[in-house]
């Protein structure tokens, strides 16, 4: 086969948008001569589905996620057998760790966060773009587990989190269940702001300047805000 | 994310500050967007860090509304690091003056 380079504005978007629509109707014209009437309502019916822009938008979204590459304690070795060959979670579209927040959607904590450690955790998820969601993979991050002393938080504590997997740690199976429990999540078309998801509108924090104003307007002194 | 008022008042203050750089404002979906004008956008987002915390580029990607007119877009997600808030400044341009 003979490949032929061309930029892209010429090889398949010709230079008005009358063009396009005329070899839109061109192909539909080779299809109907092709084809007597029967034959076509079949073809139709057998080749053709129809489905909203958003439905379609929800399933490529949930057979897409981009996980951070992201992890804390024990349960990260049990999280990248889950993309090995046994579970191979690229089945599911999921293999593509990304080590940038600016290009991940999905932040499994897999393991213990420690109270140092949950700024840190928080501004990795604020920095990624919405929609975004996040796994909470295993007991130390869900409830502190087996380390249940004055030095850890649980991730609901400073983050929303759309699924806990329990275990200690949990199996790649359990992983693998908890992240099709999210792709259901997704595909059933949630909001997108996690503020929206989970009726959080209104918590914003009040940080700086900022709330020296909202207290200097509320007729109080900056520091009892 | 400012809302609709507050995204009025951003742009107002930048038309101010940079005559003929705000070509519009639209807030949809909770997103807040600021047009632009191409050769004006990086001064736009130099402001929006200056004055108004925007200082992380979230992203930086481009989007081709063929076969709308300009047919490109280019898009930058900013965030405000310390509100966590979030505003896209959006320049649209012609297929022709692409570099």
């Amino acid at each position: 086969m003979e490949i032929t380079r061309q930029s892209a504005d010429a090889a398949w978007a010709p230079e008005r948008p009358s063009e396009f629509r005329a070899a839109q109707l061109r192909a539909r014209d080779m299809l109907r001569g092709d084809l007597d009437v029967a034959e076509l309502e079949r073809y139709v019916e057998e080749g053709v589905m129809t489905t909203t822009l958003d439905k379609a938008l929800a399933w490529a979204r949930g057979n897409a996620f981009f996980p951070a590459t992201f992890g804390l304690a024990c349960c990260a070795i049990e999280m990248m057998t889950v993309v090995a060959g046994r579970m191979d979670i690229a089945r599911f579209g999921f293999e593509a760790f990304r080590a940038s927040p600016r290009q991940a959607d999905l932040l499994i904590l897999s393991g213990r966060v420690s109270i140092k450690m949950a700024p840190v955790v928080r501004r990795i998820y604020d920095q990624m773009l919405e929609p975004k969601w996040a796994i909470s993979m295993g007991a130390c991050c869900s409830s502190m587990g087996v380390f249940n002393n004055y030095a850890l938080v649980p991730s609901d504590k400073f983050m929303p989190i759309d699924v806990h997997v329990p275990g200690c740690p949990p199996r790649p199976e359990a992983l693998a269940h908890g992240i099709l429990k999210l792709r259901d999540k997704v595909q059933g078309n949630p909001p997108e702001g996690w503020r929206e998801r989970y009726g959080a509108i209104g918590t914003e924090e009040i940080l700086g300047a900022q709330a020296a104003d909202r207290a200097a307007l509320a007729g109080e002194r900056p520091d009892s805000a | 994310m400012p809302d609709e008022s507050a995204l009025e008042s951003i742009a107002a203050e930048l038309g101010r500050a940079i005559p003929g750089a705000i070509l519009g404002s639209t807030h949809v979906h909770g997103r807040a967007t600021l047009l632009v004008d191409p050769p004006h956008s990086h001064e736009v987002i130099a402001r929006l860090k200056a004055g108004h915390g925007y200082g992380f580029l979230a992203s930086l990607h481009g989007v081709d509304y063929y076969p709308e007119e300009p047919r490109l877009g280019v898009l930058y997600e900013l965030l405000d690091m310390v509100n966590v808030d979030r505003i896209s400044v959006k320049a649209r341009v012609h297929l022709a003056s692409r570099r």
